[in-house]
């Protein structure tokens, strides 16, 4: 059988707008115009489907319920759906486009077509079963507690028993606080981790990275051109949106544990009351072994950057043959490389304690509160306990490295690659760079959603925290002023330990091309140049060099962050202020609208004297 | 597998956004359009002509002062044969032999309300200097003081911060058979006692209307009685509920030792006072309290929850205007409304609470509202119109018993907003699923635009908890049956107390 592989002049064609492509871009936005106005049209003129209508039953009385709103819901989204492909990829290659093996050759020969049995590192014609695990096993966690919870409280709505109730007086059983919404999260988290079973095959022509995936709903395959690669990842240690997790089961950990300690511990309690405090507790542990499973053990990250565009795959190995497979993968996508490893770095062990110190502190801090019935109240404690958890799993996954072979910066003597590879523990990452120049940096940590969701939280509600006890706790007294002078100086803390985590001054990799600028940090570790530096300072010497060293390169990131902490915490006193009317609505505008202007005429000035 | 483009990102995420938010915004519709219908069916509220002060009658002290002294001695009299408030049945009309007592679900409820009465009865009394009546109430109070402690101490085995602090609604002695028999039946709600009273019985499952009565018996006694046995009992019960309330985490706990289901804890933006309330008092009893009521205040921002109730009650639950009076009141007569808290929950007050119920001629509503706000003769439409209630009174309603009512007047229109919308929403392709929306409201009742005055209005144990909006389609003549009289003693003796109502003579108008 003959090689075949794409000339340059085919390879161009292939860059090239698909004729094809275009109509249906077209077709796809016109469908989904039209189904939009048939959903507002839906709305406007009442509509009924007869599917949609169930029975419930309320007040010992079956009753009808029309829930045809949930179709047009359905509808809506289905036409924004179709409206986005306006932004579908319209070139010839081929991106999730339908695929089935023995109908469609693929554009060029694999460069390992034999079957004969080849060492790891040479293969790269790789197929697996990617099954979702992870999320299989914290589904059936879920559901299972849900199921114990039902056969032992049943479903009851509104019917007084000798068990317990929840919300009003002989209202939902307590299934419903413990479980019914992680229920119907783990039913999710079932379905998607069914449907979402996919056969895998990578493998790499000359010209062509292929990736097949055979799932639910169609199999369908993506060409990536390798000359376009500017850097790769495979990664089982990038957290991302799984941060959501912990915000989604929040509300009901906290119920699960706060209620459940006060009915177990409390020196009142019997009958009934030990049983749900029992339940409340199990529940609680349960739903967190399901969500440490869901933020730790979880999907592996293919992540491919061209010059245009961002190719993402999450799989799951199977557990038997998953080093082989990861070196196999590894190879396949050329993220192993032989080379020098970088002689600049001082050390090779990553080590911070810090992001998980200031976790714990915010969980003790709110764990202590809810015990003593002091400092922080519930809005503080709920914030406390999401990022405490999230800094601890962020500090946990990312801030270590194993102290042998750890952490590599290994740089290729043929092609200028640029390979760093970090174990620690199961978490085995390799980011491969092409063509790149690297040094490294004090800067700060780069911010992800959820760090900005905490920029703008903890700062707010410890502004409303500190102008309830400054405008409601009188200085009456000896103890009122304690009470005082407690919030103000837990307070600080807090705003000190938020400041210190998202104004952190930390050692990077900076990496640079023409088409890629990367931070990867470092912490922990210092160049040979930068030890030189500051091997003769103290702590707070070393910390006050890298801040000015940060505030000097990086004028507009460190106000902006600094910003965003004092935005947010006005905004909680200005909620007071707002309530009470005592600080009163325009003072508070005022000073809001004053420090945001003062801050961007001391930015502008910065910039200015920079230049 | 997830394809990017590295540039346009903004157009994306603006897709991404909006697929996300699509589904809600069907929801979001949905649920402004209700809000509306609301506002729409129950701004009959506030647009009811005010009432002509013409027809006001015109109120005898003296009457007044000798109808309360017909009230207050048939309650101690026939209302309180377990030391908390009852209902009875006389045997005939010569009305001295007791037939049966009728306890309702909210004994506590009902005999904090009662306590409201005779606390400002023992306070007109040192006010007046009138010692006979200081005597004659303050023993009444002693009596209502031992059944609320006996709500405490049947269902925890004793009294004071060291036994747990499970409200009863209701309880009697193995003696008390004949007296309240129907305790001793099996019920879902019926226990034994606990310890040294095992052989008695309490109601158990207890809401938060009966907390709102209890609370507001207990709060009045600490504040205006100063007697040594009341300070002490009442000391030992708010201690006891607030160790109780921290330990379950202001839950509500049933006879087994579960959940009830009632939860004193705020809700979003509203429903502070409870817990504000009871920290409150326990801070009077013992000043340890006085960092958790700060904390409870200031730190778990209870502050931000300083309004209660909702007007969507005036066609739902209308009964909780008059608990959510109580501990309102409360509080703010504790609190009082010069310091930084008082005040900002008295603008909730005013924000909710009293907005709601403005216009509803509820002589106990508008007694709040005075005692809290205002001086003598500063509001006299509403002063007139207490007044002009308790007058009216006479009518078919002295004593308190179940007399013929009066039909309510041909002049009295119905709402006809709330008919044209019941007819819109069941004419709806969706109306099953507004009908869910709309669940608590009572669309079959008949509305009217102005508020039927008392003696249209059927009586209970306080008639200041039914709606004066809603026509009255169900009644017994029943003579024989005798509420307690609360719905004139109430309102009467705070406004005496006050000096809204003087002893005797004539109003000048």
């Amino acid at each position: 059988m003959s090689t075949k592989i794409l000339s340059k002049e085919e390879l161009k064609l292939l860059k090239q707008q698909s004729p094809k492509k275009r109509v249906l871009r077209w077709v796809l936005f016109v469908l989904g115009i039209i189904m939009f106005i048939i959903s507002i049209l839906f709305f406007v003129l009442e509509g009924t489907v007869d599917s949609f209508v169930i029975e419930m039953t309320y007040d010992n009385e079956v009753r009808p319920l029309n829930l045809s709103v949930f179709f047009g819901a359905i509808l809506i989204t289905l036409s924004l759906i179709l409206i986005s492909q306006i932004l579908m990829n319209t070139k010839n290659y081929s991106e999730n486009s339908f695929h089935l093996p023995k109908w469609s050759s693929k554009r060029e020969s694999l460069l390992y077509k034999s079957k004969e049995k080849r060492l790891v590192n040479e293969v790269d014609n790789i197929k697996f079963r990617s099954f979702a695990k992870s999320r299989f096993i914290a589904a059936i966690l879920m559901i299972g507690m849900a199921t114990i919870n039902i056969s032992v409280f049943g479903t009851d709505i509104d019917t007084e028993n000798h068990i317990g109730s929840w919300f009003f007086l002989g209202g939902p059983s307590m299934f419903f606080p413990m479980s019914a919404f992680m229920l119907l999260v783990g039913v999710g988290l079932l379905f998607y981790s069914l449907f979402s079973t996919v056969n895998i095959v990578f493998s790499k022509s000359e010209n062509f990275y292929f990736v097949e995936e055979y799932r639910f709903p169609m199999p369908w395959m993506t060409e990536i051109p390798r000359d376009e690669v500017i850097s790769a990842r495979l990664t089982n240690a990038k957290t991302g949106g799984k941060y959501f997790w912990i915000i989604l089961m929040s509300l009901n950990l906290v119920l699960c544990f706060t209620d459940g300690f006060h009915f177990l511990l409390s020196p009142y309690s019997f009958g009934a009351g030990l049983l749900v405090g029992k339940f409340y507790i199990l529940t609680g542990f349960v739903h967190l072994i399901a969500l440490c499973i869901l933020l730790l053990k979880h999907q592996t990250l293919l992540e491919i950057v061209t010059k245009e565009k961002r190719y993402e795959i999450n799989f799951n190995l199977p557990a038997v043959k998953s080093p082989d497979l990861v070196e196999a993968i590894s190879n396949c996508f050329d993220l192993i490389v032989s080379g020098d490893v970088d002689s600049k770095l001082k050390q090779t062990k990553v080590k911070d304690w810090r992001n998980i110190i200031i976790g714990l502190v915010f969980l003790i801090t709110g764990i202590v509160s809810v015990v003593t019935f002091r400092f922080a109240g519930d809005p503080l404690r709920i914030v406390l306990y999401i990022f405490g958890f999230m800094l601890i799993v962020k500090g946990f996954k990312e801030d270590f490295s194993a102290s042998k072979n750890g952490f590599k910066i290994l740089k290729s003597n043929e092609n200028q690659e640029l390979i760093v590879q970090k174990n620690w523990l199961w978490f085995k990452s390799a980011y491969k760079f092409n063509k790149s120049d690297y040094k490294y940096e004090f800067r700060l940590g780069k911010l992800n959603f959820f760090d900005i969701l905490m920029i703008i939280f903890i700062p707010l509600v410890v502004g409303l925290d500190i102008s309830g006890a400054l405008y409601f706790i009188p200085g009456s007294t000896p103890d009122l002023i304690w009470m005082k002078i407690l919030h103000i100086f837990g307070d600080s803390i807090l705003l000190i330990l938020t400041l210190n985590v998202i104004i952190r001054p930390m050692n990077v990799l900076f990496i640079k091309n023409e088409f890629l600028s990367y931070e990867y940090p470092i912490p922990g570790i210092l160049s040979v140049e930068q030890n030189e530096t500051l091997k003769e300072k103290n702590f707070m010497s070393r910390f006050v060099f890298k801040l000015k060293y940060v505030m000097s390169h990086q004028t507009d990131s460190f106000w902006k962050r600094k910003m965003g902490v004092f935005v947010s915490l006005l905004f909680g006193i200005y909620f007071m202020g707002r309530k009470t009317q005592v600080l009163g609505i325009w003072l508070s505008s005022i000073i809001l609208i004053s420090l945001i202007i003062t801050a961007l005429v001391v930015r502008e000035y910065l910039k200015y004297k920079k230049k | 597998m997830r394809i990017r483009n590295r540039n346009q990102t903004y157009l994306k995420l603006i897709f991404t956004i909006l697929i996300i938010v699509s589904p809600f915004s069907y929801f979001v519709y949905f649920g402004i359009r209700v809000g509306k219908i609301y506002d729409e069916i129950l701004s009959f509220q506030y647009e009811a002509p005010p009432p002509d002060m013409d027809k006001f009658l015109t109120a005898n002290y003296t009457r007044l002062d000798e109808m309360a002294r017909v009230y207050d001695d048939l309650f101690e009299k026939n209302h309180l044969p377990l030391n908390y408030t009852a209902t009875c049945d006389y045997v005939d009309g010569n009305y001295t032999e007791i037939a049966r007592y009728g306890f309702s679900d909210n004994g506590a409820l009902w005999t904090g309300v009662a306590m409201a009465g005779w606390v400002f009865h023992y306070v007109a009394a040192l006010n007046e200097g009138n010692s006979t009546d200081e005597e004659y109430s303050l023993d009444v109070i002693k009596r209502m003081v031992d059944g609320m402690s006996m709500l405490m101490i049947v269902p925890n085995g004793g009294l004071g911060p060291d036994f747990p602090g499970i409200l009863g609604r209701g309880w009697a002695g193995p003696e008390h058979k004949e007296i309240h028999p129907s305790l001793f039946n099996e019920h879902i709600r019926h226990y034994n006692g606990t310890g040294a009273y095992s052989d008695y019985r309490w109601r158990g499952h207890t809401s938060n209307d009966e907390y709102g009565g209890y609370y507001m018996g207990l709060a009045l006694c600490l504040k205006y009685v100063n007697d040594s046995y009341v300070q002490e009992t009442v000391g030992l019960i708010i201690e006891q509920l607030a160790n109780y309330m921290k330990e379950t985490n202001f839950l509500g706990i049933n006879g087994p030792g579960g959940p009830s289901g009632v939860d004193q804890k705020p809700r979003v933006y509203t429903g502070a006072y409870w817990l504000s309330l009871l920290f409150k008092m326990a801070s009077m009893v013992n000043p340890e309290y006085l960092a958790d009521y700060h904390h409870f205040v200031s730190a778990e921002l209870a502050y931000m929850s300083n309004t209660e109730s909702s007007q969507a009650e005036t066609m739902a639950n209308y009964y909780a205007f008059n608990f959510a009076h109580c501990v309102v009141f409360s509080f703010l007569l504790l609190e009082g409304i010069e310091s930084e808290i008082g005040l900002h929950y008295y603008n909730g007050y005013m924000n909710s609470l009293r907005k709601y119920t403005e216009f509803h001629r509820n002589a106990w509503f508008n007694i709040v509202y005075l005692a809290l706000s205002a001086e003598v003769g500063v509001h006299t439409d509403i002063e007139r119109d207490i007044e002009d209630q308790l007058m009216r009174l006479e009518i078919n309603h002295f004593p308190d018993r179940h007399y013929p009512l009066l039909p309510a007047p041909p002049e009295y229109e119905e709402v006809q907003k709330i008919l044209q919308w019941k007819a819109e929403i069941d004419n709806h392709n969706w109306a099953t699923l507004y009908h869910i929306a709309f669940i608590e409201t009572d669309w079959d009742d008949v509305y009217f635009t102005e508020p039927l005055t008392v003696e249209f209005r059927r009586t209970g144990h306080y008639m200041w908890e039914r709606n004066a909006w809603e026509n009255t389609t169900y009644w017994h003549d029943l003579p024989l049956h005798e509420e307690p009289g609360m719905t004139f003693t109430t309102p009467y003796w705070i406004a005496r107390a006050y000096g809204f109502i003087l002893p005797s003579g004539i109003r000048e108008v």
